[in-house]
Parts: structure tokens; sequence; C-alpha cells
């Protein structure tokens, strides 16, 4: 069964290659529901529960950490894993990433079976 | 640093197109200097660590119009300047932490990249003075040339 993804970026150009890297990387995406910053992202997964969300970690109004923290705060969604897709060079904000319950990291620039790796790193499997 | 850094921050484009966009830049080879068409765009963004400084990626707009359509399959109509500088944004982004990682030797440094900043360049001046720069490294990418230099680097 395909996999329901939320895509939370402020660039839709790296949403985008997201959605491109997903196609090429074998993972079974269906629906993609995209949002432009963790309000955003919160607001969709209100309107109904995905599999996987891949998400920034800077975006204005809300990054990527603070909208893990609050999806994990949320019984109706705490199980949804979140894998954090960035540029970012800094080790340490990387490892604090896992803390924050992040449960894998893509560095930019990606490969399709980086995103392969991660889902099955988190689900095991690369279908639902 | 500056050598070694031009060097790095041209490899850097170069991987960061072949993974965003499975571009591959090759280096300018043409005797002549190249345009830059109606339009063309600048972006910067700053990096600090153990070295620190600014890279700087133009091209004509036409490149980043090019892949936007091309690439990422959006319809040309969707195609316009905000689109474009979010092309050269996020390619200049995912360039400066590929270098970034390519320079850190030290674990414990804490590189810092700032957001990237896009500009319009005066043309043909503003074009023409960025690719004739010291430092400045011209690639051709689908046809298109792309530069990219190092400034107050350290």
């Amino acid at each position: 069964m395909p996999l329901k993804v939320l895509i939370v970026d402020d660039s839709s150009t790296i949403r985008a290659v997201i959605k491109r890297a997903l196609a090429m990387s074998g993972v079974a995406a269906g629906e993609v529901v995209e949002a432009s910053n963790g309000v955003e992202g919160l607001a969709a997964l209100a309107k109904g529960p995905v599999d996987l969300i891949f998400a920034d970690l800077h975006m204005p109004e809300m990054g990527g950490v603070e909208m893990t923290r609050r999806i994990l705060s949320n019984p109706a969604t705490a199980r949804i894993p979140v894998i954090v897709v960035t540029a970012e060079p800094n080790q340490k904000t990387i490892d604090e990433l896992r803390g924050a319950g992040v449960r894998a990291h893509i560095a930019k620039p990606f490969t399709p079976e980086a995103f392969r790796n991660a889902v099955t790193a988190v689900l095991g499997t690369v279908h639902a | 640093m500056p050598e070694t850094g031009n060097n790095l921050a041209s490899e850097s484009l170069g991987w960061s197109l072949e993974m965003m966009a499975f571009v591959s830049p090759m280096p300018w080879e043409s005797g002549d200097a190249p345009a830059a068409g109606d339009e063309a765009y600048m972006a910067s963004i700053a990096f600090s660590g153990a070295r620190h400084g600014v890279l700087e990626i133009a091209a004509p707009a036409a490149f980043a119009r090019m892949l936007a359509v091309n690439l990422l399959s959006f319809d040309a109509g969707e195609v316009g300047d905000e689109r474009i500088r979010d092309v050269f944004r996020e390619l200049t982004n995912i360039t400066c932490g590929t270098f970034i990682r390519r320079l850190s030797v030290d674990p414990g440094e804490v590189p810092n990249m700032s957001i990237p900043r896009v500009e319009a360049l005066k043309l043909p001046v503003g074009w023409t003075d960025f690719i004739e720069s010291d430092g400045c490294t011209l690639l051709e990418a689908e046809g298109y040339p792309i530069a990219v230099r190092l400034r107050d680097a350290a």
C-alpha cells in the first residue's frame, strides 16, 4: 500500500526535488501533501494522518524541530516518524535533532538512495 | 585558502547540481566570455567556522528557468521571478552546506551559514565583472554559463 507523505519545506523548489527523489528511490509514496512551514504542516496533519513526514530544519513561523515536538506531544500524531532534510553543516545541531524526536536526517544534496535508506531505517520497509 | 577554497567551491557546486538536478557541469572552455542573456542573478551566502567568507553563485535567469521546467517539472507558466530566485537560493544553500562539510577538519568546530540572498545583476556590467573577478570559476551546464567564487575568504 502506498505511503501518504507530508513534505514540509518553505522552498517549493526543494519540495519538488524531494518528490522527484522519492519517486526515484523505490519508496512507494502515494499521496504527497505539501506545506511551507511547521504551522502549515500541523494544519495538514489535523486534516488527516500521514505515514511519514519529511521536514526542513529552518523555516519561517515554525521550524522542523518545534513542529516535531508538537507532533510528538499529540497522541494522535506521536507515532508518525519525522525525517529532517537539511543542508545544515553543524553536526551538533544534527545531533540535537534526535533529542527532539526526529527519527532520521538526510543531508542536502541528497540521492534517491538516501531517501530509501532513511525510510527503511524508520519504517523497516519502503511500503506502508 | 583562495586556490583550494575556489576549487572546493566549484566542486561543491558541481556535486550539488548533479544531486539536485542531474546536471553535470563542466569547465567553460569556449574562448569567448559568455553572455548572460536578458536577465542574470547572483546568490550569496556567508559562512563561518574553521574558515569564513562569502560564497557567491551567478547565472542567467534562463538557467534557473530551465532547471525548474525541465528537471523539477514545474509548468513554464509557474516559473516567474520568485521561482527563479528560489532555485538560486536553494542551489546556493546546498552548495555552501556541501562546501563547509568538505572544509571541516575539526569535529569540534561549529560551522554556520547565513540565509542566502539573491539579487538581480545589472547587465551586462554586473555579469561581466563577476565572471572576470579574481578566483571566479566559470562552468557550463546544459549550455548555460554558471559562475562561482569566494569573497572575503580566510
